[in-house]
């Protein structure tokens, strides 16, 4: 185990580089970095400090005339916008991606559910509740009609970040891919879901699969526009790999049962993983029931849980068990809003480094309602 | 097969989400002789043990949509045989996700389990300013009001709604049951709510204790 003290004194891998930051997370994904991910933030605001301050990656400052930047005095005639602006930003130990606008929800847009915006939510959302299917969807032959509108526009603002953006920042997928289930809600609502799960298999399968074909070719509409970085791309959570990257959700998968999440998205999810090369699942705490079976899945790159804090999810000392027993086969990346130092310290000697990618901001105990609670 | 046979097969296949041998043992109660009654009740008795097993967490929440759907198909058989005598409405509920919250699973399920015991439910979806409760409160005249909301940040909505039920002299005519995951029994008494439900399951069984059915 490491300690997040080893980190501040330098006892893990001295990571002061993109190169190395590169290496750092190839090694994570196959479970053999030396030390975690880390990328901890001490409260909210400007200023932020790190943690792990001293492992300051981008370090690399190339100067005027092409050298890089040694130890000793900057003057402003050294630096030049362009050859300044050669290296992604970072953030932690992740890379600072670019991503196309992430409010609207684009698979379900591309699926034909019309997004609605709410100002008062301050959400664009789109087939909540009863879907637009009729109940007897299973029976009428429904199919899914794409709407290209959505995903060459999709295509477009993911072709403008790389155009506006690449090169100082990296360029991701969007941020909020749904997943087969969330769209299938979308579409026939969440009691249908249900329903078709237990009284219409055979068609639940079908359209499960049709979608995530659609699924598959969205993903891949944007990789085809995002220029690869040092061989390989980088996920919505700033972890570059070597290979294609994909990040989807399943929030709909929170409401059913791990028989009913085995026998029917997991086959998907497996589908999809199947179709690149470094894929993560996002899943919110209540969805710790389907922790084992997702990383059952053989093609699966890496586990993403947002550790929302009780009642929402399980408390960190029923989240420790489940995680260990997690990471040994998947890498983790875990989403914490606040932590106290002390449960930051916790977690971090609880799990192994091999494989754990935690981002979290930290509070004072007693600072906010909103802290994660034991 | 005698009376209380076929009752409990009614019973046992809605306790084990069998879709396809409830109807059937519904229709084998009322060919033996069961009144609707009858069969209602080893209904509930199968809800009872659906809610104890999601309780000890071996059932989940697609088993309770499940349950509701197999009790709404199973009131369509009996009904033909009710009389006006059997037909009953325990209550009337007015339900709806607060201003500001577009999360509705918990509230569908609710609404799912009170339709399949036979409340009359009032559904004003997501997102619902406290006027719309106001308004259906005028129109339908319900037992119970029911809010809903996951996000921490439009809980205080339920309050701007009792605030308003206080204000148009309609708080007294009503029950508030407020739900959601960020809510607890304190945060509940601070929004002046009458009772706080925890889950889906819980919150229906309030209901039925509010409105006298149980």
């Amino acid at each position: 185990m490491v300690r997040r003290e080893d980190h501040q004194e330098g006892g893990g891998v001295d990571v002061r580089s993109i190169k190395d930051l590169i290496e750092l997370h190839r090694a994570w994904w196959k479970l053999e970095n030396e030390r975690p991910l880390l990328n901890v933030t001490y409260r909210e605001h400007f200023p932020w400090m790190w943690m792990q301050s001293d492992h300051v990656h981008g370090m690399e400052l190339v100067l005027k005339d092409g050298s890089l930047a040694k130890d000793g005095p900057l003057r402003p005639d050294m630096l030049s916008p362009e050859k300044i602006h050669t290296q992604p930003a970072t953030h932690g130990d992740m890379f600072l991606p670019v991503m196309p606008y992430g409010k609207i929800p684009w698979m379900e847009a591309i699926c034909g559910i019309t997004p609605q915006v709410s100002v008062k939510a301050n959400s664009i959302w789109a087939g909540f509740g009863e879907g637009i299917w009729p109940d007897d969807w299973w029976a009428r032959g429904m199919e899914v009609e794409i709407q290209t509108e959505w995903l060459d526009l999709l295509v477009e603002m993911t072709q403008y970040c790389v155009d506006h953006f690449y090169g100082p920042y990296v360029v991701a997928q969007t941020s909020i891919m749904r997943g087969m289930m969330d769209i299938m809600a979308a579409l026939v609502g969440d009691k249908n879901v249900v329903v078709g799960m237990y009284k219409h298999p055979r068609e639940t399968h079908q359209l499960l699969d049709r979608l995530t074909d659609i699924a598959i070719m969205v993903m891949q509409a944007q990789n085809a526009v995002i220029p690869r970085f040092r061989g390989g791309s980088v996920n919505v959570w700033g972890i570059w790999a070597p290979g294609t990257v994909t990040r989807h959700q399943e929030d709909e998968a929170a409401y059913i049962s791990p028989k009913l999440y085995r026998d029917f998205v997991q086959p998907y999810d497996r589908k999809l993983c199947q179709a690149f090369d470094y894929t993560a699942i996002h899943f919110h705490a209540a969805h710790h029931i389907h922790g084992d079976a997702v990383t059952d899945i053989p093609e699966l790159g890496a586990l993403q849980y947002s550790l929302e804090p009780p009642p929402y999810g399980p408390t960190l000392s029923e989240w420790i068990p489940i995680l260990q027993r997690l990471i040994q086969k998947k890498p983790l990346i875990l989403q914490a809003w606040y932590m106290t130092r002390p449960q930051i310290d916790r977690l971090l000697e609880a799990l192994p480094p091999q494989g754990l990618y935690l981002q979290t901001y930290v509070q004072e105990a007693g600072e906010r309602y909103y802290l994660y609670q034991d | 097969m005698n009376g209380t046979d076929v009752l409990e097969r009614v019973t046992r296949a809605l306790a084990t989400i069998d879709f396809e041998a409830a109807p059937q043992a519904c229709r084998a109660a009322v060919d033996a002789g069961c009144s609707p009654k009858e069969v209602v009740d080893a209904l509930s008795r199968g809800m009872d043990i659906i809610g104890q097993k999601f309780e000890a967490r071996e059932y989940f929440l697609s088993e309770l949509i499940m349950a509701g759907e197999i009790f709404r198909e199973a009131q369509e058989i009996i009904r033909p045989y009710l009389t006006t005598d059997d037909v009953m409405v325990p209550g009337k509920v007015v339900i709806g996700t607060v201003e500001g919250d577009l999360h509705d699973i918990g509230k569908n399920i609710v609404i799912t389990l009170l339709r399949a015991e036979g409340f009359e439910v009032t559904d004003l979806g997501i997102n619902t300013p406290a006027t719309a409760f106001i308004d259906a409160v005028r129109r339908v005249k319900p037992d119970v009001v029911g809010l809903s909301a996951l996000l921490r940040a439009t809980v205080p909505q339920m309050g701007v709604v009792i605030n308003e039920l206080e204000k148009t002299g309609l708080r007294d005519q009503v029950t508030v049951i407020v739900g959601g995951l960020p809510l607890n029994e304190d945060y509940a008494k601070q929004l002046n709510a009458d009772y706080y439900a925890k889950d889906a399951w819980l919150g229906v069984k309030i209901i039925k204790r509010a409105v006298g059915s149980t």
